[in-house]
């Protein structure tokens, strides 16, 4: 499985352009963007800042990426997070599977990002 | 033994890192007392907190070495 991980203080552009040719075997490509609301649990903000244990960040999604892989088999997985300040209706995060087919795509998407939510080192502060 | 601190547990503790005096292995109770004698503010947070070494989160029962480098995981919230 082709996987490409990024933490990065820049914007995270949408539509996220991949800059690789698709997997010929490639039929499905399942897509997420979290965005930062204008309220968080009862405040309004403006930003949220996100700071991550950068090296540790990775080495937890590439274990929970080869353990759905076993599950759920799919060609390629991009992620982005943004770290630092995120402004309101800006992406914090972006998750990009390509399956077979779309079946295996939603699932390891659900399904990471729930084990991503649970163990992967990143923090949002107001 | 080096202890790093992210987010939430740096503003508890005030710091980024910091070296706790350990001259033998000890269980993550006693680390955690040694931890909250040195920073009093991170008590609050012992019980949700996680702590990994080289990494990978400790398993229940494991011991820390002096010359371990610790991460004190508060409950994380990217995404």
């Amino acid at each position: 499985m082709w996987i490409d991980i990024a933490l990065t203080q820049e914007p995270i552009a949408r539509p996220q352009i991949w800059n690789m040719p698709f997997d010929p075997e490639t039929g499905s490509l399942v897509e997420f963007y979290g965005i930062v609301r204008e309220t968080e649990g009862t405040a309004r903000i403006s930003s949220l800042r996100y700071e991550a244990y950068a090296s540790m960040a990775e080495k937890v999604m590439r274990e929970k990426i080869a353990n759905l892989e076993k599950k759920h088999l799919c060609q390629a997985i991009r992620i982005v997070h943004r770290l630092g300040l995120v402004p309101k209706g800006e992406s914090a995060i972006y998750v990009g599977i390509q399956s077979r087919h779309r079946r295996e795509g939603f699932l390891f998407l659900q399904e990471f990002m729930d084990e991503f939510k649970k163990d992967v080192p990143i923090w949002k502060l107001k | 033994m080096k202890v790093l601190f992210f987010a939430q547990s740096r503003e508890a503790a005030g710091c980024d890192d910091y070296f706790l005096e350990m001259e033998k292995p000890v269980t993550e109770s006693e680390f955690w007392a040694a931890l909250v004698d040195a920073f009093p503010g991170l008590a609050s947070h012992q019980k949700t907190a996680r702590l990994a070494r080289r990494e990978a989160y400790l398993q229940q029962g494991e011991w820390l070495h002096p010359s371990d480098e610790i991460a004190v995981i508060l409950p994380v919230s990217g995404g």
